[in-house]
């Protein structure tokens, strides 16, 4: 469904990505990690079209998007759940829910799908009318996810889902992610904590310095001594 | 004559927050203070001059007025701004300097550097008595259509998606993208609406003096950005307060100093300004911007 060949993004004189390869098949969970300033955001960000990438090819179905707008490529159906949530603080949750699913041609369409967000986030029907900035983190995470699957996205991308949130609120988070997963949905994750990545993901990329370090089934990685040794605490 | 003069504040306040608006509209969502906003007022007021001049009967020349007014700021982003995305404050900032010298000097050399007379309706220049007080009817309209034009864009803020994308575009602008809604039709909207603005604003101004000169946007423009910045650069509700309150000020300044402190009217109203943002350094009602790094 995603290939992404040789991508490189530039900033100024910095290389935050040089020349990643990777491939996600349809109905796959892609783990995309490695420490700080490894350069996983800017390669969600290449993918979503919020950052030029300087070079190389993101492949979606078969077509090139790279360098396209952002809002052609969540027109083409990727979905981003950006670092640090960014919900909308002055819109209610329902406001945000309503951009999330601005996409939609019908207004029917757009119903339906805001009753099946309600359903699976029952949190937010009890919030619906309050502004998204009174949420307390954990729910700010609920209300990007939902708001990203409201455009009833092919391909999701998460950007650090468990920052900054308390261990019961990761697991939460976590569980939903289980859940998006066993419903076929596609997703590629970025995220810090390495172990809980690659126990959702079956697959996993790790990237260092920019770069393509390790890559191989997530199970496997969980395993390898690299992976032990610089990321999962021996 | 109390009641005239309470009138005439609220009416000049209504007439800077429309301009005071339509400078923080197109402010929250890509940060330009746009210089060239007086221009738009001006271009709607030779359009109100040519149409009338043309025989195109008086209502209907003030529709194409504002009409004129909101197309030409959509032109101005489209031929001015647009290739400007993404650049720093100050670059945007020289940009409309630019374009607002340029447009002077077209309707200077294009039109004539000499006011020219508009003639008003009767009906708009006459005054009603009720009881004892007798009012002009100018400056009810302006209030009229003041409170209209601010009721009318809280609605469309509110009530509709483009609005809904408006407002969180003035929060972050990037993730309205991610939801699949198109920069340039936010960006064309903002500017759009920040034309109708300074072209209601310019109707009620030339109401007012009879005359359209190619420098009459500058004096009001220049009082409106102190009005948004009163009341908090890039915020809506404080662009609105601002307006009011600087135009309220004004006039009951000009009504109650006795004559020899009349010409520091200015200066009084200024370094009250500056007293609030000492004070308030973000202005009465701040805009609310995600903070990143």
């Amino acid at each position: 469904m995603l290939s992404v060949s040789s991508l490189s993004v530039v900033y100024g004189e910095v290389e935050a990505v040089s020349r990643v390869d990777f491939a996600l098949e349809k109905g796959q969970v892609l783990a995309l990690v490695g420490a700080n300033g490894a350069g996983k955001s800017s390669t969600l960000g290449a993918i979503a079209g919020l950052v030029r990438p300087a070079g190389g090819a993101i492949r979606l179905d078969g077509r090139d998007i790279a360098g396209l707008p952002a809002e052609q490529i969540a027109r083409m159906g990727v979905a981003l759940v950006p670092e640090g949530r960014r919900i909308f603080q002055s819109l209610t949750v329902a406001e945000n829910l309503r951009l999330g699913g601005a996409v939609h041609q019908s207004a029917a369409d757009l119903k339906e799908r805001m009753a099946e967000m309600l359903d699976l986030f029952p949190i937010l029907r009890r919030y619906f009318q309050n502004k998204g900035g009174n949420l307390s983190g954990g729910e700010q995470q609920m209300l990007a996810i939902a708001r990203a699957l409201m455009s009833r996205p092919r391909l999701l991308l998460l950007d650090e889902p468990s920052l900054g949130l308390a261990p019961q609120v990761i697991d939460a988070v976590f569980d939903l992610i289980e859940q998006l997963k066993h419903s076929g949905l596609t997703i590629l994750l970025v995220e810090q904590n390495v172990s809980l990545a690659l126990d959702v993901a079956e697959h996993a990329v790790v990237l260092a310095n920019g770069a393509v370090a390790l890559t191989g089934p997530a199970a496997e990685l969980a395993n390898s001594d690299l992976v032990r040794q610089a990321y999962l605490g021996g | 004559m109390i009641a005239q003069q309470i009138i005439n504040a609220i009416s000049l306040g209504g007439v800077y927050a429309l301009l005071a608006l339509g400078l923080a509209i197109v402010f929250s969502i890509i940060g330009l203070i746009n210089f060239a906003h007086g221009e738009l007022m001006t271009a709607t007021g030779y359009a109100l001059l040519g149409s009338l001049l043309m025989g195109v009967p008086f209502p209907l020349a003030v529709i194409v007025a504002i009409c004129c007014g909101g197309l030409a700021a959509m032109a101005m982003e489209r031929v001015a701004f647009r290739p400007m995305r993404g650049a720093s404050v100050t670059s945007l900032l020289l940009t409309s300097f630019a374009v607002s010298s340029l447009l002077k000097v077209l309707f200077q050399n294009g039109v004539s550097a000499r006011p020219q007379t508009i003639l008003m309706p009767d009906w708009m220049t006459s005054a009603v008595t009720i009881g004892d007080i007798t009012l002009r009817v100018g400056p009810a309209i302006s209030i009229a259509i003041s409170l209209l034009a601010l009721l009318g864009l809280e609605l469309f803020l509110r009530r509709t998606v483009m609005g809904t994308a408006m407002r969180a575009a003035s929060e972050d602008f990037a993730v309205v993208r991610l939801m699949g809604i198109p920069a340039n039709r936010v960006i064309a909207t903002a500017f759009f609406i920040s034309g109708i603005f300074a072209a209601l604003a310019a109707l009620l101004w030339i109401a007012n003096r009879a005359s359209v000169d190619p420098l009459m946007g500058f004096t009001p423009v220049l009082k409106a950005f102190i009005a948004a910045v009163i009341g908090g650069l890039g915020s809506l509700p404080g662009a609105v307060v601002g307006g009011f309150l600087l135009g309220v000020t004004e006039v009951l300044l000009q009504a109650v100093l006795p004559p020899e402190l009349a010409p520091y009217r200015d200066a009084i109203v200024l370094s009250a300004v500056i007293l609030v943002l000492l004070i308030r350094p973000q202005g009465l009602i701040p805009a609310r911007r995600v903070q990143r790094s």
